[in-house]
């Protein structure tokens, strides 16, 4: 029986845009297994990265139910649901979102330090990570002094030096130029082949839908297809 | 890209995360932070170093003033303490003596905390010259220990001060009303102890000019024995007046010394013995402190402004930090860390350059040239030592800690309504 990392059960969200209702998800049922590379796709105003945003417990749904590794997302308090982000999630964004006065190494080893790894744990895992992602060398670098592509890898490095049970990565690739979608389309791929990484992304770039073992259009917010 | 394999790392260590950093690494995010808009840094800094100056130089002048006013205040006539029958504070008529003086002037002169004592006995008399009378106050004092315990023997202008037993000192502007010169001859007449009539002749061997009219044109002072016998007191004494080491331990001492004194005697300090002068002090206080109060709203304005920009321009990655897991609670720690950052910065420029100053200045005084008029009717030094303190240096920087920190907790309470989908689509 194959394990569920992700399951939504019946997901509605509908937003306020003044006094007009915005259904941006309608009953959507869902499911994301272990070690499973999914791409949301569809295009803008589809659903998908409000998909994302609800599984990650950045946003909380309407109705319906869904778990995370087990755990009832719609049960959790904000601390709780905090916890579950920092500890369960990885996140990568479109806008790589770095801590700017930090150089690569401390911004990977930021988010252990809240999961309170001692010193030099955090260190020698970050480089470790760093290393794998092919950016050792840049790891005194703060992220103004660094590429797109490579703010994009210290964010991934940030997103699994915890060991997640899922990797969420909204539009990854949207302010990335083709050569270096395509690497780090490949980084990806890696992670979730040699490392089972569980990874769910959400884009309407056709590139990124082609590197993921399985893909779910959505449309005015439902799948239509997957 | 050419990377090494993706291998697993370890496990995490201990239990799961709590979404707060450590203070280390709170401090360095926060410093580093601070320099993101160095402008608005140093600006917000030196209005809290500002703000710190003018504090701690107002402070150190006024409490240095305060001091300045108390020991000359008590240094003219009152002392730092009195001795008296218990009712002639409220009512100086010659009958609320003290009998038995002398003794009790040995005793108290053998008390460590008191450097000098002189007794004197006072009657309200009318003074005479001829024609001219005026009412005033005679003093009998003792002249070798009355100018140990007051300074209007040093405000002489002409002659000596009481050099023989039938010498007077008088006030120049009761000298001016009753045409009086040295060498002349008064006469004084008064009420008796017992009701009749008291009687003497005094020669003006000196004139005294305190810059007080009320004093310079009320007050004589004679040899203790004249007005002991003219009054028919003996060796009553009206009062004991007493010099400790510092006017300030003057409370001290007499709560020390008062369950030795004998039945009907008691003692006051020049708190009570001048409440004009703690009245005089507390308004300027109080004035002093609406200032202070002020000044620190302001700065604190302009670290609140600083903060609210900070908050909004950083919207965003303070929704990724919740978004990877922190707390809002460890985000507005790290701001309010940021305003302790900026209250270190603006603190030490502020503290360096006042502090400096102050010990300087607290050591030479500054004079008050061409304002011995205000200084004397104010009862002010002729040089001000301001106040060198752990209060006058300490109270600014801590208050404008205080409002710092609030200043900066306020804006970054908003983060705790922050919501991370929202703020991930925020301009930065």
């Amino acid at each position: 029986m194959t394990q569920h990392v992700v399951e939504c059960q019946g997901v509605s969200r509908t937003y306020q845009d003044d006094a007009v209702p915005v259904h941006a998800l309608r009953g959507v049922d869902f499911a994301v297994g272990t070690g499973e590379f999914v791409s949301l796709a569809g295009p803008s105003g589809s659903g998908k990265s409000t998909l994302l945003h609800v599984i990650g417990g950045l946003d909380r749904p309407n109705e319906g139910a869904i778990s995370v590794d087990g755990e009832d997302i719609n049960a959790l308090g904000d601390s709780e649901l905090a916890d579950l982000r920092l500890n369960k999630i990885g996140f990568v964004f479109q806008a790589y979102n770095l801590i700017p006065v930090l150089s690569a190494q401390e911004n990977v080893e930021f988010i252990m330090q809240l999961q309170g790894v001692d010193a030099a744990e955090r260190g020698e895992r970050a480089l470790g990570t760093l290393d794998s992602l092919g950016m050792r060398d840049l790891a005194d670098r703060r992220p103004g002094e660094m590429s797109g592509g490579q703010q994009q890898r210290v964010a991934i490095a940030r997103a699994i030096v915890t060991n997640p049970v899922l990797l969420l990565a909204d539009e990854p690739s949207a302010n990335l130029d083709t050569g270096t979608t395509g690497e780090l389309l490949e980084l990806l791929k890696r992670l979730n082949k040699e490392r089972g990484v569980t990874i769910v992304t959400a884009t309407h770039d056709p590139m990124v839908m082609g590197y993921a073992s399985r893909q779910v259009h959505l449309r005015d917010g439902e799948i239509v297809s997957e | 890209m050419a990377a090494a394999d993706i291998a697993e790392a370890p496990p995490v260590a201990g239990p799961a995360g709590t979404g707060s950093v450590g203070i280390g690494l709170h401090m360095r995010v926060a410093w580093r932070n601070l320099w993101r808009n160095g402008r608005r840094t140093w600006l917000t800094a030196g209005g809290i170093a500002f703000s710190i100056f003018l504090c701690v130089v107002f402070m150190s002048f006024q409490l240095g003033s305060y001091d300045g006013m108390i020991d000359t205040a008590t240094g003219m006539m009152s002392g730092h303490m009195q001795v008296q029958q218990v009712d002639y504070f409220d009512d100086p008529k010659v009958a609320n003596r003290i009998a038995q003086g002398s003794e009790l002037l040995r005793e108290l002169e053998q008390s460590p905390d008191i450097v000098a004592a002189a007794p004197r006995v006072e009657g309200f008399a009318l003074v005479s010259v001829g024609e001219r009378s005026f009412g005033g106050l005679v003093m009998g004092v003792d002249p070798v220990r009355e100018p140990e315990v007051s300074a209007l023997s040093k405000q002489i202008v002409e002659g000596e001060y009481l050099p023989r037993a039938d010498s007077a000192y008088v006030g120049k502007a009761l000298a001016t009303n009753l045409g009086l010169r040295i060498g002349d001859e008064i006469f004084v007449m008064g009420s008796a102890l017992e009701g009749g009539v008291a009687a003497a002749l005094f020669t003006v061997d000196g004139l005294f000019d305190t810059g007080q009219v009320e004093l310079d044109r009320s007050i004589m002072q004679v040899p203790l024995s004249a007005v002991q016998s003219a009054f028919d007191l003996g060796d009553s004494v009206h009062r004991i007046v007493l010099m400790g080491r510092n006017a300030n331990d003057a409370t001290a001492i007499a709560e020390r010394l008062a369950p030795a004194l004998p039945e009907g005697v008691r003692i006051l300090d020049w708190d009570k013995l001048l409440p004009e002068l703690r009245q005089m002090i507390q308004m300027d206080a109080v004035s002093g402190l609406i200032i202070y109060v002020l000044l620190v709203a302001i700065v604190a304005l302009s670290v609140a402004n600083s903060f609210t920009m900070t908050v909004f321009e950083r919207t965003r990655e303070f929704g990724m930090l919740i978004a990877i897991g922190m707390r809002p609670g460890g985000i507005v720690a790290m701001i309010v860390i940021e305003a302790l950052c900026m209250w270190v910065v603006g603190t030490a420029i502020g503290a360096a350059i006042s502090f400096s100053l102050m010990a300087g200045l607290g050591v030479v005084g500054v004079p008050i040239a061409g304002l011995e008029d205000m200084a004397g009717q104010f009862m002010m030094p002729e040089r001000i030592h301001p106040e060198v303190s752990f209060f006058t240096l300490g109270t600014a920087p801590l208050v404008l800690l205080v409002g710092t920190l609030v200043a900066g907790l306020i804006p970054a309470l908003r983060v705790r309504r922050l919501k991370p989908v929202e703020a991930l689509r925020e301009e930065e």
